[in-house]
């Protein structure tokens, strides 16, 4: 009997990813999740791009889907990263 | 023709040999079959295999060593492009510097009688005889060393092209492959790859580059295939996580996760262009410039 509970699970939404963006970049920096801004860009957090490899990895792990590594170049604030990975949910491998 | 041996500005024995000498057989997991270590030049259809090749013919065609008697390579990994120079392009004698041992010794395991390896950095080569053309690719990365100023690191490319340009016969080429920061400042760049990828390493600037040659060499060509270093970059990623269990198994599950990390972050330098990837043509010049004397009047 195989009824895991991932393949019941719907994918995160948009507004689910933006919350663990937040959290995640809240921890990493230390600071408390309210002083993060969705819509500042990755990179005035001070994300560098190991930095951004690394979040964009463990992001996947938890999405349980494949990203590329560059995610970050095109969608460069939690905002749009959380909306694009939202909308594209549908395209899980 | 041999010349006074200076001291290497670039990078060290030391840290060239921590990033090298991991393991032969770990670089062929996920090099292609000639274990080129440098980015290839792809073409619609193209493998690994075939756009390394394409590479290594573009250099030596740009460096115009075909069927010429010598032909040095500066930073010669496994020997991929000596081999090509004596079995494809009827080169005499091919004579490749390194400084990893493990691929000297590789290079010489093959014993072809045409081809020569040393252990050592160009600052300390000391040829016999000039050469006909000159080739270096992805070695340039290593010519200058973390927190030097610019002033420092133009010095010390100046001391390489002052050297070739003693080696050549009048008239050749030497034909340049190297990483550089495009969109970016050396202070953008991470730690991680500082310490942890190629420590004791800075990368040029294109202008650096060009202020360290005037007046030995003009160049003749110059692009930036930034693509391409990225393709190549998937593809060793690819292969290595093809090959990921072997991998452990040779060198340890950290060091397959920092080169895996270190290709990732390479494809995101590449494809958002905080780094490029030079290839340039360089014709010696076989009269520098000397400045003009104005009569006393
Ligand atoms: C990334 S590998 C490229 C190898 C080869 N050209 C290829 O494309 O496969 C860099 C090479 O540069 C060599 N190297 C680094 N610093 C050097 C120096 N100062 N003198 C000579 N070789 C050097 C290393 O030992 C290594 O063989």
């Amino acid at each position: 009997m195989k009824t895991e509970t991932s393949q019941t699970k719907t994918a995160p939404s948009a507004a689910e990813i933006q919350t663990w963006l937040v959290d995640y970049l809240a921890e990493a920096l230390e600071i408390d999740a309210k002083e993060i801004d969705p819509e500042v860009p990755f990179q005035d957090y001070g994300l560098d791009s190991s930095a951004a490899v690394t979040l964009t990895g463990d992001l996947g792990e938890w999405l349980d889907r494949e990203l590329d590594p560059t995610l970050l170049v095109d969608y460069i604030t939690i905002k749009q990263l959380s909306e694009y990975l939202g909308s594209t949910e549908e395209m899980v491998l | 023709m041999s010349s006074v041996t200076i001291q290497n500005p670039g990078a060290s024995l030391e840290a060239i040999q921590h990033h090298y000498d991991v393991s032969n057989e770990f670089y062929k997991l996920w090099l292609d079959r000639a274990c080129t270590y440098s980015s290839a030049l792809w073409e619609e259809g193209d493998t690994l295999d075939t756009a390394q090749l394409r590479k290594i013919d573009f250099h030596i065609e740009n460096s115009r060593a075909k069927g010429v008697d010598r032909v040095l390579d500066i930073g010669c990994g496994w020997g991929s492009t000596l081999d090509r120079l004596v079995d494809k392009y009827d080169v005499r004698q091919a004579i490749g510097l390194s400084l990893s041992e493990t691929q000297t010794q590789w290079i010489r395991d093959r014993k072809n009688p045409q081809i020569q390896v040393h252990l050592e950095s160009w600052s300390e080569h000391s040829p016999t005889e000039p050469y006909d053309a000159i080739i270096s690719i992805g070695a340039f990365e290593h010519f200058a060393k973390l927190h030097q100023t610019s002033q420092q690191k133009i010095a010390g490319y100046r001391e390489f092209f002052q050297r070739c340009h003693q080696w050549l016969n009048p008239g050749s080429y030497l034909s340049l492959q190297t990483i550089a920061y495009g969109n970016s400042k050396p202070e953008d760049f991470s730690e991680f790859m500082a310490n942890e990828i190629f420590p004791d390493t800075d990368l040029p600037r294109l202008s650096e580059i060009v202020e360290a040659c005037e007046h030995l060499f003009e160049i003749v060509t110059l692009r930036n295939d930034r693509a391409c270093y990225e393709r190549t970059c998937r593809a060793w990623l690819a292969n290595l996580k093809q090959n990921r269990e072997a991998a452990v198994r040779l060198v340890g599950e950290e060091t397959v996760a920092r080169y895996e990390k270190y290709l990732q972050v390479s494809i995101v330098g590449f494809y958002s262009g905080k780094l490029v990837l030079l290839r340039m043509a360089l014709r010696r010049l076989d009269r520098p410039y000397r400045p003009l004397k104005r009569r006393q009047g």
